[in-house]
């Protein structure tokens, strides 16, 4: 082969991987709002509508494949299914009491005029038209965007609990980073008030609450709530049940292993919780989302 | 002409057609290549259909394969597409379809643009340069470059991941996200490969700077 045709191709690629790198570059340097942060915003908006129909596209077939291995997973989860029910009728009988009971706490404190759920936030409903498809990074994009209303930050919920925050968005659809990705830290407390920490999540899926007290008492199935500190998150919503609190000796704080509620894998519809014009907006923690 | 001649005849016409099918000496991946309606390299068309290709990729690898999980890992499927066009059509195209490629998935996943695409580049340029020197007709080559290059875009992903303070264990990245990406990688590349021959007309490895 002839130099002068390997010094082009050689050429080609040298100029290739220099843009990458000055484009890596830049983009940790340039604030949210800068030249590539709007630039991909842009790509996002174009190739979000494709996304879109793709996903109706083979909805149909995603739900056939997720019925099938529902189903093999679901004769495995049969028996302890049953066992938890039986246990749940029980809870229910006993919750029912102290709702009662809450009812008539709260109405004695003057508490009902300020519930922990934020009722005055807009929800949108939104559906989810793309997920991530790195290893790397726990996202979902929906259809919804600032045309809806939706800004960065805002939580979002599913009907089990907490879904994640908003990380990006365009006027026809938003990127929600997940609380399970490496990046999200969430404020969190145990609903019985014994423990607070951080619940990070981390490269393979799992959920953590970090920064905890050693000296505080933590179960095993105790619920986790958001706390609303720092006001990242809407307190209240559940993240999941404690599976194991370790306490090794070399740590400062202990950590404690999370079951989320939500099922990632199968997230089909999400909230999108609003909040009322004039509201201290929560903070981005958007700012390195994705990076 | 009596009734066992016209028999005969139209035996000896099928035994033939079966002849060109078959093509003898030629493997699975060349039968399927259907060289029909080769589009010039440079062409407009050419490139309007390798757009279309790696548009389809970044879509594909956002919609359906986050589904297609093997042991927690996901096909990179824009990354096989990208693997198979530069072993067709040479490194620079490959380098210049992976650049494209890798810019398009961090617009699609909101990420730090430029790591896909230089990853995406290494491994277009030196799939391609892979290529030139292999027999194409064997479905061997696509499905072990695709295995190395999907090894080394993960491996070189992590060393990237891990300097921007992501923090994990290498044994759990090497046996839940490296390898198991790998192998599913290398299970589509056949597939992949006859479909990219198809959509752009055969092989061309003269389309850029190989003369």
């Amino acid at each position: 082969m002839a130099r002068k045709t390997v010094v082009k191709r050689q050429a080609v690629l040298a100029v290739l991987l220099l843009v990458s790198m000055a484009m890596l570059t830049w983009y940790f340097r340039e604030p949210v709002g800068g030249v590539l942060h709007s630039t991909q915003r842009g790509g996002l908006r174009v190739i979000s509508p494709l996304e879109s129909g793709v996903s109706t596209v083979v909805s149909p077939f995603r739900d056939s494949y997720n019925w099938v291995t529902g189903v093999f997973s679901a004769q495995g989860e049969n028996e302890s299914l049953r066992i938890e029910a039986d246990r749940l009728r029980t809870e229910v009988l006993s919750l029912r009491e102290a709702d009662a009971e809450n009812k008539r706490l709260r109405d004695l404190l003057g508490f009902i005029n300020q519930p922990s759920f934020p009722r005055d936030y807009k929800n949108v409903p939104s559906r989810v038209i793309g997920r991530s498809g790195s290893s790397w990074n726990a996202t979902i994009t929906i259809n919804r965007g600032s045309d809806s209303g939706v800004a960065l930050g805002q939580t979002v919920v599913s009907g089990q609990g907490l879904v994640g925050q908003i990380s990006a968005v365009t006027t026809n659809s938003s990127q929600v980073l997940l609380i399970i990705d490496h990046t999200s830290h969430v404020e969190a407390k145990l609903q019985n008030g014994a423990a607070s920490g951080t619940v990070v999540g981390s490269i393979n899926g799992m959920l953590e609450m970090d920064f905890v007290d050693k000296d505080q008492k933590v179960l095993k199935n105790d619920a986790v709530v958001t706390s609303g500190t720092g006001k990242l998150f809407v307190k209240g919503i559940p993240i999941g049940v404690v599976d194991e609190a370790a306490d090794q000796e070399v740590e400062y704080f202990k950590r404690i292993s999370i079951t989320p509620f939500v099922d990632f894998g199968r997230l089909e519809e999400v909230l999108v919780l609003i909040p009322p014009a004039g509201t201290d907006e929560a903070p981005l923690m958007a700012e390195g989302a994705g990076s | 002409m009596t009734a066992p001649a016209i028999r005969k005849r139209s035996r000896a016409r099928r035994k033939r057609a079966l002849v060109r099918f078959k093509r003898p000496g030629t493997s699975v991946l060349q039968q399927n290549a259907a060289p029909t309606a080769p589009a010039a390299p440079d062409s407009p068309w050419f490139m309007l259909r390798v757009f279309a290709i790696l548009l389809l990729a970044v879509v594909v690898q956002t919609t359906v394969a986050p589904f297609l999980t093997v042991l927690g890992a996901k096909p990179d499927v824009a990354l096989v597409i990208v693997v198979c066009l530069a072993m067709m059509r040479g490194p620079v195209l490959g380098a210049i379809v992976g650049f494209s490629t890798g810019l398009l998935i961090d617009v699609a996943l909101v990420q730090t643009l430029g790591i896909s695409s230089f990853l995406f580049t290494l491994a277009g340029y030196f799939s391609g340069r892979y290529a030139e020197g292999v027999d194409l007709d064997s479905w061997f080559p696509p499905l072990i470059t695709v295995f190395i290059s999907s090894l080394v875009v993960q491996l070189l992903n992590t060393v990237i991941m891990f300097l921007l303070g992501v923090q994990a264990s290498a044994g759990f990245i090497l046996l839940r996200v490296v390898l198991p990406s790998a192998f599913i990688n290398a299970l589509l590349a056949a597939p992949v490969f006859i479909v990219c021959r198809w959509w752009l007309g055969g092989d061309r490895k003269d389309a850029l700077f190989t003369k």
